[in-house]
């Protein structure tokens, strides 16, 4: 099967998973299809998403690359507007524009995304070099640094990792990341004073969460109980007490991997894990295949970002990484953030296609 | 340079996502798999579900008339060890809980920690016994399911188990939109057992859905009090009367015997439970001949003017079937008035036994009619093809074929519904507590299976059945009824014909020429005689006379006086 193909499948099939964990947690479900509905919306939302999804599987990857810098400076000021004007939601986190329903820190991850490979591609004969490391760095600290503000710790971590994966991949010598990373650990402590208290109890409540099961441990608590409860065929689909009876936080959003465990148990869980494995690996495939290095750049970049997003998110589920608001991506209920992946991966699809074009004249 | 270091990073980003899912992939089995009892006690353990009563739905006959519903009962028990004086307390309850003082001083003092006093009391008397405020007394609340006019209509209704799931009969069949669902209210305790306030959450109740049918209660004890006589009279062992309104199908009444008290089903043999007219599968004998004559009719095989002649018996391959008597010379007409088995056979040599084989599986016979009551059968119409020589002999005098009462009713009632086959509808409708409809079962007619024209022409000769024939003992003065008698042969052990065992039949529609009601009598085995005609028709007469009254048709002869 052509690789891009087996991307678009393995996508689609990773969107029917979620809007279909959508609906099981859906308040308004007994009333059927509503536009009103966190369901009928997440279908909505994976029309328009899949229309974003073609753009960037069918538009040369060039045009977007080289103004990247747009789209960049769009994105701080965006962040910055959410700082001035933004509006707030239930946990008083600043993270909105336009009346709730954009979020500018998921658009820039795509930005960022763009703006990395673009930069360090051009800047392909410094690569490796100090000089270049810091003015990165500096490039990814705006807008990581206003998203921090909001507060989002989660996306403004996120945004670190790519950094880091960015000189990962980008060459930089195992000595000077071996240094970055001393750096950064000595930094983890003094940063413990600059945490909100929430952020704060939250990392706590990650080491015993049993100490305060109904406070800071709670989501926790719960997502740990309704996992733990499906057992290995679930408690059945639209039924499982801890979703189902509100008890799990967040059941359509961050802790929907706990929803879809509950109901069907162990096997349900694997396959979805399975859903995301294979998605990695077509995507680090495809940034060994390709030939261009902003390519490169980019396919392993968004493989690393969503290698990570995965990880930390179902590892909260699931009780082994602390509480942050990062979404499972293509499943979490939300339009900004199903848009950013469906886009990356229309972009990664338009990058496998092209690689094996070009092996085709190659051989033939 | 950059593209090999490349890959290999990339692998080690391989690497590194392995281990990731590897550490995910652990923790998801630990806590589902090895775990997975620990967290299922905390789901059942943590919090608490006290279970809201949901109401079961109505059935409610087709004038309003309501034929089950939910009451609500209180069931009082005891904890004795907490009660300080059982003396007085008996004396308080006894009146209440209309049992003996004595008795129940007795149980008070008994050395257990719970008894149960009373059951099925009336909900009324919570408030009562919440007056009282006696330590150590407690009552639950129930729902008890209560068929105001039983016995009437049991084996259609059928009734519901300890469970409060339907387990025959409509309650059965439509148990999914009838069974409410039940609330809870849910709230964790703390370590110490205290439920926490703030955690109380409460999912009320919602009753189920009513279920509004085709029977018509006055009719359904019509039917029901003339198949008891009947049946008090023949002594036959079993017995079916349907009662429909051909155009649209629907059913007004169905007496099925043996019969059993919905109310108290516990008492009666699980055999009584079943509807025979959907279950029990019989021989039709003469009643087919019209669905015969008509598919001639339709099929030009035999044309109006037609005459036969019966010399009392037709060969059929090497068999001589013999009629009940030498008729002689007939017309078509006459082979119906007479039941005349010769006539129908050699109509039937002329149509074939593939054409006769398609009417009859279009008049519905050998497949399920689709009524809403469990345990239906499908009876028996073979292929020409599994066809024996002898079997165009057989199948149009109604034997080697098998049909249900309501097959039977139902391909009939096509002739008096100007050819057009309905399916059989027992449901109208579906609504919530609300009255909104929530599912509609519009008059369903299935297909087309004779011209208007053949289906009046044999209505009217069923008429001539009924003013001449063999079913002139249904006859019901000022009226024009359609019918037609039949007896058919039971076949015993072994497959042969058992001597003197025969089911008596007749069905009949009225009033003519454009009928509202067919009724279909059945009897299993009458004792004595067993002429469909002499056993079944009176029973259809009276049933017939009392519906005609009872809807107040006005009849053909009476003339309305003018002043």
């Amino acid at each position: 099967m052509r690789r891009d193909c087996l991307l678009c499948l393995v996508v689609v099939l990773l969107c029917i998973v979620g809007v279909a964990a959508v609906y099981s947690v859906d308040p308004l479900r007994e009333e059927g299809l509503v536009a009103q509905s966190p369901f009928g919306r997440q279908l909505l939302w994976n029309f328009v998403g899949w229309g974003v999804f073609a753009l960037f599987r069918f538009v040369d990857f060039q045009w977007f690359l080289k103004r990247s810098w747009i789209w960049y400076l769009i994105s701080v000021l965006a962040l910055g507007g959410v700082l001035l004007f933004g509006e707030s939601d239930e946990t008083g986190a600043k993270r909105w524009l336009f009346s709730r329903s954009v979020q500018p820190s998921e658009l820039s991850k795509f930005a960022l995304l763009l703006f990395l490979s673009w930069y360090l591609s051009v800047n392909r004969d410094t690569l490796g070099l100090w000089n270049l490391l810091i003015k990165s760095a500096f490039l990814v600290a705006v807008p990581a640094f206003l998203i921090f503000l909001e507060p989002d710790l989660g996306t403004a971590l996120v945004f670190g990792v790519l950094w880091f994966g960015a000189l990962l991949v980008g060459g930089w010598r195992a000595k000077q990341l071996g240094i970055l990373s001393g750096i950064l650990l000595g930094l983890l402590f003094p940063s413990w004073f600059f945490l909100r208290d929430y952020q704060r109890k939250r990392i706590l409540a990650f080491f015993d969460p049993w100490q305060d099961p109904l406070g800071s441990g709670y989501n926790v608590v719960q997502s740990q109980i309704a996992i733990g409860a499906g057992g290995v065929f679930g408690q059945g689909w639209l039924s499982g007490k801890q979703a189902q009876l509100r008890f799990l936080p967040a059941r359509h959003t961050d802790f929907i991997f706990a929803s879809w465990c509950e109901q069907l148990g162990f096997i349900g869980g694997v396959i979805l894990i399975l859903l995301f494995g294979i998605l990695f690996w077509i995507i680090l495939d495809t940034a060994i295949r390709t030939r261009e290095l902003e390519k490169k750049f980019f396919a392993s970049l968004f493989g690393l970002m969503l290698l990570f997003q995965v990880s930390v998110n179902i590892g909260m589920n699931l009780g082994i990484a602390p509480v942050t608001g990062i979404p499972l991506p293509f499943v979490s209920y939300g339009g900004s953030s199903l848009f950013v992946y469906l886009a990356c991966a229309g972009v990664v699809a338009r990058i496998a296609w092209e690689a094996e074009e070009g092996e085709k004249q190659r051989w033939t | 340079m950059l593209s090999q270091k490349f890959v290999a990073r990339a692998v080690f980003l391989g690497f590194l996502f392995l281990a990731t899912l590897g550490i995910i992939g652990f923790r998801l089995f630990s806590l589902q798999v090895l775990n997975h009892g620990f967290y299922r006690n905390e789901v059942a353990g943590r919090f608490t579900l006290d279970e809201l009563l949901a109401l079961r739905g109505d059935i409610v006959d087709r004038n309003g008339e309501i034929l089950a519903r939910d009451v609500e009962t209180l069931t009082v028990c005891a904890c004795p060890r907490l009660i300080r004086d059982p003396d007085l307390v008996a004396v308080q309850l006894a009146p209440l809980l209309s049992v003996d003082a004595e008795e129940l001083r007795k149980r008070l003092t008994l050395d257990a920690s719970f008894v149960v006093l009373q059951t099925r009391l009336p909900a009324v008397l919570g408030d009562a016994l919440r007056k009282m405020r006696i330590d150590g007394i407690y009552w639950v609340r129930e729902a008890q399911r209560f068929y105001p006019k039983a016995p009437l209509g049991s084996s259609i209704l059928g009734f519901v188990g300890k469970d409060r799931k339907g387990l025959e009969g409509l309650e059965y069949m439509f148990n999914d939109f009838l069974e409410g669902r039940s609330g809870y209210i849910t709230f964790e305790r703390d370590a110490l057992g205290q439920e926490i306030p703030t955690t109380v959450v409460i999912h009320p109740p919602e009753k189920g859905k009513n279920l509004h049918i085709t029977i018509d209660t006055t009719i359904q004890f019509f039917t029901e009090e003339a198949l008891n006589r009947a049946i008090e009279r023949t002594k036959a062992k079993r017995g079916v009367i349907i009662v429909n309104d051909p155009k649209t199908g629907d059913i007004l009444a169905i007496a099925s015997y043996p019969s059993f008290n919905n109310q108290f089903f516990e008492d009666f043999p699980p055999e009584s439970w079943r509807n025979h007219a959907v279950h029990m599968v019989m021989e039709p004998g003469s009643t087919v001949k019209p669905l015969v004559l008509a598919a001639a009719l339709e099929e030009k095989a035999v044309s109006l003017g037609d005459t036969l002649y019966c010399p009392g018996g037709i060969r059929v391959h090497n068999h001589w079937v013999r009629c009940i008597k030498t008729h002689g010379q007939e017309s078509l007409e006459d082979v119906l008035i007479n039941s005349c088995n010769t006539g129908i056979i050699s109509i039937a040599q002329k149509l074939g036994k593939e054409r006769l084989y398609k009417y009859l599986k279009d008049f519905g016979f050998g497949e399920k009619t689709g009524l809403s009551l469990p345990g239906e059968e499908k009876g028996l119409l073979r292929r020409p093809e599994r066809w024996s020589l002898l079997s165009i002999g057989a199948v149009p005098i109604g034997q080697e074929i098998m049909v249900t009462p309501m097959q039977l009713l139902s391909a009939l009632s096509s002739i008096a519904n100007k050819g057009v086959l309905m399916q059989p509808r027992l449901v109208k409708e579906i609504t919530d507590g609300y009255g909104n409809v929530v599912h509609e079962f519009p008059p369903h007619p299935v297909r087309r299976v004779v011209s208007e024209k053949t289906a009046n022409l044999v209505l009217s000769m069923m008429e001539k059945v009924v003013e001449k024939g063999t079913g002139k003992k249904a006859q019901v003065r000022g009226y024009r009824i359609a019918g037609k008698t039949g007896t058919g042969q039971k076949a015993g052990p072994g497959g042969k014909y058992a001597p003197g065992a025969y089911y008596s039949s007749f069905v009949g529609f009225f009033p003519l020429p454009e009928p509202r009601f067919g009724v279909l009598v059945v009897l299993d085995e009458p004792e004595g005689e067993y002429y469909g005609g002499d056993i079944a028709a009176p029973v259809f007469q009276e049933v017939a006379e009392n519906i005609l009254r009872y809807r107040g048709v006005i009849s053909e002869g009476s003339e309305v006086e003018t002043f």
